[in-house]
């Protein structure tokens, strides 16, 4: 017997995709104001006298003439995660919606490059390596069955252009 | 704060997708060729954030392919038929 997804399955992964693409965004817009208030408590602490609000180093004039740094690099990296995960799914709604194997084997290629991004920098600031761990296996699951289910379909079908 | 060249990207995925489901190549076309210089943008600037210089790479390279992939291919299918 042939399986078929049926819609129960369709409506799950659908719920699936949404959920992983919108929580890194409303999480990196709730850190980012965190992290913009914290600079201005800094600030406000040690009478900065030039406005060093972006992603940079701010040199410290101390007392009696001594010069220390101060690092306000923000993490910004949050939102590259919606990117990623969105571009992927933008990707394989393409291929799906044109029958075309490439753009699903370069979702694959993007959900690769995601998790490996998660291995480098953890995933939006998780704290839990164990939860971080399994998003990486996810991620990467993911992308391996798209590249190695689309290259089937495409060698199957004779390389020919969908 | 969102950095605006993700803004551009957004828009550019969401023109891609209107040209595919309403099958307008034109429109695909203008996506594309604008996603070839958002991807040259990219390889040579970054996203502007605090990160490991593959991902924009990565990122600037996948979108130059799609740009000349749909390109391509859109054209050839439209010649194909026509001629």
């Amino acid at each position: 017997m042939k399986y078929q997804s049926g819609k129960p399955l369709k409506l799950f992964m659908l719920i699936l995709a949404i959920t992983f693409v919108s929580i890194p965004f409303v999480t990196s817009l709730a850190t980012t104001d965190d992290i913009m208030a914290y600079l201005g408590t800094i600030e406000e602490k040690l009478n900065l006298t030039e406005e060093q609000l972006n992603a940079t180093d701010a040199n410290v004039s101390l007392m009696r003439g001594d010069v220390g740094t101060i690092s306000t690099n923000t993490n910004q990296t949050n939102i590259i995660y919606t990117f990623l995960l969105l571009f992927a799914l933008v990707l394989f709604v393409i291929s799906r919606m044109i029958n075309d194997f490439a753009f699903s084997m370069i979702a694959g290629f993007v959900m690769c490059i995601t998790a490996i991004f998660s291995a480098q920098y953890g995933f939006y600031n998780f704290e839990s390596s164990f939860l971080n761990t399994a998003i990486i296996i996810i991620f990467a699951g993911i992308g391996f069955y798209l590249i190695i289910k689309s290259g089937l379909d495409w060698i199957n079908e004779g390389w020919g252009v969908a | 704060m969102i950095s605006w060249i993700y803004l551009v990207g957004f828009i550019l995925w969401g023109l891609l997708l209107i040209s595919f489901w309403f099958k307008e190549y034109p429109i695909g076309a203008l996506a594309s060729i604008f996603m070839i210089t958002y991807g040259i943008y990219i390889v040579i600037n970054g996203f502007g954030e605090d990160i490991a210089i593959w991902i924009p790479n990565a990122m600037g390279i996948i979108h130059i392919f799609l740009g000349g992939y749909i390109l391509i291919k859109g054209s050839y299918d439209i010649y194909s038929v026509e001629l």
